[in-house]
């Protein structure tokens, strides 16, 4: 009974600490290895997606914040204190330790690097999460998007783009 | 009409104040009385028999003592009055102020939340805008590296 009830709890524990190490999402693992003060970051979080969809009047932004639970962009300027190549290695680096991820994008050119992966994809054609990484001379920039996000809405987001640089 | 003439002469002597107390009292007697009167005296009945009226009117026994009771209950109730009007300004005023605190800090936190929603919804569009535009880019290319392909193709071809 004794060796049961060992397993059970172990069991349980071994399962938390997975669950706590999937809840993290990219963009989390990725700011606890750099330092601070040197990446801009700009979140919105689901308290902030919940509000802004009742706030929002404009439908397609609307259909795309319903299937967001969870977005922030990381901006690393180039400066005298950061080696911009170092930290666009190392986040391809994290790309690959993150999970299982298919490539969705990806352009290499001598001036830029660009990556869209989609993690934790379903059945039916939807995203968990989506990494957005775009390496240049001046700047790093990471964008990391979780929810249930189509795939097959995500080209779609140009029309819904260019509608907003309308405005 | 010598009655008259006597009255008249009184009333000329009134008019100087030329009359001793008995012919004043003539006076008023005279007017006091219910008979009919020439015009040009008829005037002057209102005014003496107003004289007699007031001369009459006295000052009730226990007039000093309601005065004093008066007088001495009075400050008492105006006192509460103030009081209580104070108080209720005082109450006013703070009842106020905080109505005034609470409305500025409601506005504040609307504000700094219209702010805030502004905000992220700047950086989703800003997100959706990086993300479709290199989408788009990846697509222009890929368009591009096939037409290359087909080039490559037809040239080999021939």
């Amino acid at each position: 009974m004794k060796k049961i009830l060992t397993g059970i709890i172990a069991l349980l524990l071994l399962l938390g600490s997975s669950k706590a190490g999937w809840g993290q999402n990219f963009s989390e693992k990725f700011l606890e290895h750099i330092p601070k003060k040197t990446a801009i970051v700009a979140t919105v979080n689901s308290s902030m997606i919940e509000a802004l969809k009742k706030w929002e009047v404009d439908e397609e932004l609307q259909a795309f914040l319903n299937e967001l639970s969870f977005l922030r962009i990381i901006t690393i300027p180039t400066s005298a204190d950061i080696n911009l190549d170092s930290y666009c290695i190392k986040v391809r680096e994290q790309v690959k330790k993150h999970g299982q991820g298919e490539e969705l994008l990806s352009i290499n050119d001598k001036q830029r690097q660009t990556l869209l992966m989609i993690f934790d994809k379903t059945a039916n054609n939807k995203a968990g999460e989506i990494v957005f990484i775009n390496c240049d001379e001046s700047v790093l920039v990471i964008i990391n998007i979780t929810g249930n996000i189509s795939i097959g809405n995500l080209g779609q987001l140009s029309n819904l783009s260019k509608s907003f640089k309308k405005l | 009409m010598d009655n008259y003439k006597y009255i008249e002469e009184l009333l000329d002597k009134y008019w100087t104040c030329e009359t001793n107390l008995e012919e004043e009292t003539i006076l008023r007697e005279f007017f006091s009385q219910e008979q009919e009167l020439p015009a040009h005296l008829q005037q002057y009945r209102h005014l003496f028999i107003y004289l007699q009226e007031e001369q009459e009117i006295k000052l009730s026994a226990d007039f000093e003592a309601q005065l004093l009771e008066k007088i001495t209950a009075q400050p008492r109730t105006p006192h509460f009055v103030s009081r209580t009007s104070y108080r209720t300004s005082f109450f006013f005023k703070i009842a106020a102020g905080l109505l005034l605190l609470l409305s500025i800090g409601f506005f504040a936190q609307q504000h700094q939340k219209i702010q805030e929603q502004t905000a992220a919804r700047e950086t989703v569009i800003t997100a959706i805008g990086m993300i479709a535009e290199n989408l788009q880019q990846g697509e222009t290319m890929i368009d591009e590296g096939l037409k290359q392909l087909e080039t490559l193709y037809i040239n080999n071809k021939n």
